[in-house]
């Protein structure tokens, strides 16, 4: 029991000490760990919602979705609504993921990490197309309806896809991605213990 | 290990739509929010006596300093992925049952953590709390629900004659 046990915890002590580093230099990297999610989403907005978005400005690790939309401004004058997120939100899975690798020490995180995070930038890129979406659906649709036309009933499941990306999928993904990878982490956990359980029966 | 992620993935989704539905929030998320608010304020004030709590906020009655406790920072969609995945795993039923319970127990003990440790970020500063707050808590939780789950499936294989591989199939 105690060998079957210490494979997991040992894990589990691992992944939180990794976690450290782990997070430190991806937070120090924030700037470059959003780019390539908050380019997804400025070409899934325009692919899809040409009509009234007409590009995404980034600054940091917040991204600004422009838009045709007008609204009432203070000064009497209409103005472009403009809404934004912090994309990093949505980013944390690298980190994790990482930190899940090295406590596993998995053979070929060389390819494994990278692979990871083109797998997740879909993933990320859904949390934050969602972000807005529902932003302009749901908090301003009393400006947006009439050029955007969504329905009640489209808005409300972009209500739902926007709490699974924000919810869910951020650290949903690497822990997917990681069994993906180490299925001989998860073999080696059964395996000990079925051999503790048979030693254990033998008594 | 195609089938269990396709029944995992089924599950989750649906028991999270289902969590969204007024009728589940009415009757599981917001009281069961509450309950954590004041298992935390109660944690909390046997070294701080004048941490309250009403609803799902958590307060210092002193400073005034608060936090909210939002979806997301209840656990109970850490609890939906951790169901899920016991769920979708081949394990007898009693098995599974124990694996819920006991991991939604785990869960929760993590998070009452999450919460009390948040609230006192919050009032000692708020670039951390933030941190925190959006990011490692969350990631914390998630490990939390991985290590619940591979000691559950070490667990179920301690306890079955068969070795159950990860694509689902059993070998004597």
């Amino acid at each position: 029991m105690q060998r079957g046990l210490s494979v997991v915890g040992g894990f589990f002590v691992r992944a939180i000490l990794w976690l450290v580093p782990a997070l430190a230099l991806w937070f120090w990297a924030r700037d470059w760990v959003v780019a390539p999610v908050a380019w997804l989403v400025e070409r899934a907005m325009l692919f899809w919602f040409s009509v009234w978005v007409y590009g995404t400005e980034l600054a940091g690790t917040e991204q600004t979705l422009l838009t045709t939309v007008q609204v009432p401004h203070p000064s009497g004058r209409a103005a472009e609504l403009l809404v934004d997120t912090n994309v990093l939100m949505y980013c944390y899975g690298l980190p994790m993921l990482l930190a899940l690798l090295l406590a596993s020490r998995a053979h070929g995180i060389w390819w494994k990490l990278p692979a990871g995070a083109l797998a997740m930038w879909p993933l990320q890129a859904w949390g934050v197309v969602f972000d807005f979406l529902i932003q302009i659906g749901a908090h301003h649709a009393r400006f947006s309806t009439p050029i955007t036309g969504f329905t009640p009933f489209q808005v409300d499941l972009f209500g739902v896809a926007y709490q699974l990306g924000y919810l869910v999928l951020p650290t949903l993904a690497p822990v997917m991605l990681w069994l993906l990878f180490e299925r001989r982490f998860i073999g080696m956990v059964m395996f000990d213990a079925a051999l503790d359980g048979a030693t254990r029966s033998r008594r | 290990m195609f089938r269990f992620f396709a029944v995992f993935m089924v599950l989750l989704v649906a028991m999270f739509v289902a969590e969204l539905t007024p009728p589940v929030q009415k009757a599981v998320v917001v009281p069961w929010t509450s309950t954590l608010a004041a298992i935390s304020a109660w944690l909390v004030s046997l070294f701080d006596p004048q941490v309250i709590s009403y609803g799902k906020i958590l307060q210092h009655a002193g400073t005034g300093v608060g936090v909210s406790i939002e979806a997301g920072c209840n656990g109970i969609e850490a609890c939906i992925i951790l169901t899920a995945g016991v769920l979708a795993y081949p394990a007898p039923w009693r098995m599974k049952i124990a694996g819920i319970l006991i991991g939604f127990v785990a869960i929760q003990a993590v998070n009452v953590l999450r919460v009390i440790t948040l609230f006192y970020l919050a009032d000692w500063n708020q670039e951390w709390f933030e941190f925190a707050h959006l990011y490692l808590w969350q990631v914390l939780i998630m490990i939390d629900v991985l290590v619940v789950w591979l000691l559950w499936i070490r667990y179920v294989a301690r306890n079955t004659s068969d070795i159950v591989e990860f694509d689902g199939a059993a070998r004597a």
